[in-house]
């Protein structure tokens, strides 16, 4: 079925920004530190490089089927079961995206600021506003999303003032390429996880008013861009600012340098970045449980609000298991994941399309 | 309250032919229902008013004098009112009636009458607005009457665009509305819609301004306002020429104006009478106070009891040394202030002014300290709640000032749970609600929501009015102001 609302290339800029800056902005320096050492930040904007290539090949996916979604698509190119069992993979791995970030969500928040609170309390308040969030259009996601960007800013605003720290040293950055250049290849796989939300895409070109011109790329460029520079400038400043040592024994690198700040009037700045960074992940979750609601009610034929209040029982459920359970589990199964599913997969739907020559069906393909 | 109604139904003989016996029935022989037969040039004339809502004066010089007067038939030629209607039903005359015309029925000729306006006014002379009070604005308000309003408006708008639509609405008492709007400037789509909702207006009888609110409103489950309510001609013809539309209630001194955006709430006829800087410094104060007033009594409950290293050292202490004393926890130290001052704040509104200062002095200042060497409250949050309240009387809007309150509590009881968790998310839950509102189909956050840098120029700062754009792309005038400066250019000398 076609999507009836239209976005435009800007709209696109905010919808992916939201989507991809998120939950893994606080442990990155200290990942890439662990794969690079202090040539983390190259990594990135290798990384940030090579996203762009696989954003370039899922738009020349989804532009020969205008105004479908993945879900719709899947069915054309690989015929309707095999079509409907990828959907079905997709939303699952969606979810499991979902369900990651609400780990890291509650545990980062119980260990930073309620260190008291039963974890499922946050889990379930983090539900509730999943349910509230994305029950709705896509015109109301990206009014959302575009004025939450304001606090994308403010995070970056907070970070300056770190610089009246006098343990900044540029030195810990050099010598540039220390660690070898393979090993800073091998450590892009590991960042990659930090750019997920890009293969949100799938979904979201659909909505996008021109889809075959080039213009309807801009926006996702800019975001893909944007997000690389902003990471990159994360793992400087905490290369910068903590020694070798401590970045490998702090998780969250930029919160334990906020922490050490002290302005006049506030004595924990982290305090204030975690507030806004707790509204950017919610976009993240808001997002993606936009994109597995609308598999979900393609796939069973249910209303939109129904698949919301479903994944998002499905989310709450599965997460708290896995919080008890064990909480880096996800995020191991989730590095091949994301290369499964945000690279690999649309690459081979592209090759069957470009090889079989897939179309849209004829009812719609004209215009 | 609702007396018991009388649910039987009138007989309505012979509906479509004009009869007095049926007009009089149909206002159930009411006493002050009164006719007169004159005979004059052979006929007989009979004349149909009812007694309150007539003019004396007018109906005997105007329309029974020059009648008995009368040398030929031709009735229309001969009578001084300036507005004549021919009555064809008994409704349409019973409706005249009703709004205070006098019904002239040549005897005989049964179907055809004349309606004749008569009606007496004993309207309020226009005086200074109350509420709404500016420095430097127009002085003048809104008054009851329907027309007086219209004419208030029409001088500060002059425009041949101007354009009036007048509706009757309300089933078993009817109320007159008018829906007014510059042709042109304002987007039909608009005008529409706001027409289609009044048309499906079905109440029984129109109160006031709130029942056509509650009727037409995008939203009804919102703390947030979307029609805003004026007392103010300026502000009124200000709104019409930036493309909205207003609708005036007979009787009622409150006018409408529609779609209303989160921050129409937030701008006053001062802030475009004082030059831009002063103007932009208001609109900043005014949104600084509201989100002041909206989160500073959460954000003190979540510092005191959840994150008090988040404070400073010297600050810590101050604040324990008066909390120490205070047998309560912070919220419900916070919730017993506010609480007595939303008492003070209702019990001094329809105090005289004379006793309300008193009132205030002894509700506040006596009050007030009492409490905090009581030891019930302490002096933290006594400084919260009143900065908190000093904030929302910032605020222009009597309406936009209450959704804080709405809000306000809900936020405090958050962040007495989750601390500074619990501010974000209601904020969240906030932010989340106010993207999703549309005002008659615009977006209600609007410069926000859908960024808009355009739409900025008159939102947080009020750029100098020849940089400001016309609102409607088909206006004539769009960016022609620009060229209101160009004389700048002509007069700049040249540095060598």
């Amino acid at each position: 079925m076609r999507v009836k609302s239209r976005i435009s290339s800007v709209n696109l800029f905010f919808l992916l920004v939201q989507t991809m800056i998120g939950v893994g902005l606080l442990s990155l320096p200290h990942q890439t530190h662990d794969a690079a050492g202090s040539d983390g930040w190259i990594s990135i904007l290798i990384s940030g490089f090579f996203i762009q290539l696989i954003v370039l090949l899922i738009w020349l996916l989804c532009r020969n089927f205008p105004n479908l979604t993945l879900f719709d698509f899947s069915k054309v190119i690989l015929g309707e079961t095999s079509g409907t069992i990828l959907n079905f993979l997709y939303i699952i791995y969606l979810l499991t995206v979902i369900c990651y970030i609400f780990i890291i969500y509650v545990d980062t928040l119980k260990r930073w600021i309620l260190p008291e609170t039963p974890a499922w309390i946050l889990f379930l308040i983090a539900f509730v506003l999943l349910i509230y969030g994305s029950i709705c259009n896509i015109k109301n996601l990206v009014s959302l999303f575009s004025l939450l960007f304001i606090f994308i800013l403010f995070l970056f605003f907070i970070t300056f003032l770190v610089y009246g720290d006098p343990y900044i040293d540029v030195r810990y950055l050099f010598p540039i390429g220390s660690s070898g250049g393979w090993n800073i290849l091998k450590s892009t796989s590991d960042s990659m996880i930090s750019f997920i939300g890009f293969e949100t895409l799938l979904i979201y070109f659909a909505f996008i008013k021109q889809s075959k011109t080039i213009s309807a790329l801009k926006g996702v460029f800019l975001a893909v861009l944007f997000v690389t520079i902003f990471l990159t400038y994360i793992v400087i400043l905490s290369t910068v600012m903590l020694s070798p040592e401590e970045i490998k024994t702090t998780s969250e690198p930029v919160l334990y340098i906020l922490s050490a700040m002290e302005i006049r009037i506030l004595s924990r700045l982290d305090l204030i970045f975690l507030s806004f960074w707790g509204l950017i992940v919610f976009t993240t979750i808001i997002s993606y449980t936009f994109s597995a609601s609308m598999g979900i009610s393609k796939l069973i034929h249910i209303k939109h609000k129904f698949a919301v209040i479903l994944s998002g029982t499905f989310v709450l459920i599965v997460s708290i298991i896995f919080y008890y359970m064990d909480i880096t589990l996800l995020e191991k199964w989730l590095k091949h994941l994301c290369l499964i599913f945000g690279i690999i997969i649309p690459i081979l739907l592209l090759l069957i399309t470009i090889i079989f020559k897939r179309e849209a069906a004829s009812t719609y393909g004209k215009n | 309250m609702r007396l018991k109604r009388n649910k039987s139904k009138k007989s309505l003989i012979n509906q479509e032919n004009l009869s007095i016996e049926n007009i009089k029935s149909q206002l159930n022989h009411t006493s002050d229902l009164k006719d007169r037969e004159i005979h004059s040039n052979n006929q007989i004339y009979i004349i149909l008013y009812i007694n309150s809502l007539v003019d004396q004066e007018k109906l005997e010089s105007k329309i029974i004098k020059p009648l008995i007067k009368m040398e030929n038939n031709n009735i229309l030629n001969e009578l001084y009112s300036q507005e004549i209607s021919t009555a064809k039903s008994n409704k349409i005359a019973i409706n005249g009636l009703l709004d205070g015309y006098c019904l002239l029925i040549k005897k005989g000729r049964n179907s055809e009458g004349f309606l004749l306006k008569t009606n007496a006014s004993t309207d309020r002379e226009v005086s200074e607005a109350i509420i709404e009070k500016t420095i430097l604005g127009a002085k003048v308000g809104f008054v009851e009457s329907l027309d007086k309003n219209i004419f208030l408006l029409r001088t500060v708008t002059k425009s041949p665009d101007f354009t009036v639509k007048n509706y009757t609405l309300g089933s078993s008492t009817t109320t007159n509305v008018s829906l007014i709007y510059l042709d042109h400037v304002t987007d039909p789509e608009i005008i529409k819609k706001v027409e289609q909702r009044i048309k499906s207006i079905t109440l029984d009888s129109i109160r006031s301004a709130g029942d056509i609110q509650d009727c037409i409103e995008d939203h009804t489950v919102t703390p947030f306002p979307q029609l805003l309510l004026t007392e103010r001609p300026d502000r009124a013809s200000a709104n019409l020429k930036d493309g909205r539309v207003a609708l005036i209630i007979d009787g009622s001194p409150t006018v409408i104006i529609l779609p209303a955006t989160f921050m129409t709430f937030f701008q006053t006829p001062d802030d475009y009478i004082t030059r831009w800087w002063l103007g932009s410094f208001f609109r900043f104060i005014r949104l600084f106070s509201y989100i002041i007033a909206l989160i500073l009594p959460a954000l003190y409950i979540a510092f005191v009891s959840f994150h008090y290293e988040a404070i400073p050292l010297e600050l810590v202490y101050s604040l324990q040394s008066s909390l120490s004393y205070v047998p309560f926890r912070p919220f419900i130290e916070l919730m017993i202030m506010q609480l007595s001052l939303e008492l003070l704040r209702e019990a001094s509104i329809r105090l005289p002014p004379s006793v309300a200062t008193t009132f205030g002095i002894v509700g506040g200042l006596v009050v007030g300290t009492a409490m905090v060497e009581a030891g019930i409250v302490s002096y933290g949050g006594l400084i919260v709640v009143a900065l908190t309240s000093v904030s929302s009387f910032v605020q222009p809007n009597l309406e936009m000032s209450s959704s804080i309150r709405i809000l306000g509590f809900p936020l405090m009881l958050l962040a007495a749970i989750f601390g500074f968790l619990g501010i974000v998310v209601g904020v969240l839950f906030v932010l989340i609600h106010l993207s999703r509102l549309t005002s008659f189909g615009l977006p209600y956050f609007s410069p926000f929501v859908p960024l808009n840098m355009e739409d900025f120029k008159d939102t947080i700062i009020r750029v100098p009015s020849w940089m400001m754009y016309k609102h409607s792309k088909n206006s004539p005038h769009y960016k022609q102001e620009k060229r209101s400066r160009k004389w700048k250019l002509d007069e700049s000398e040249e540095p060598y």
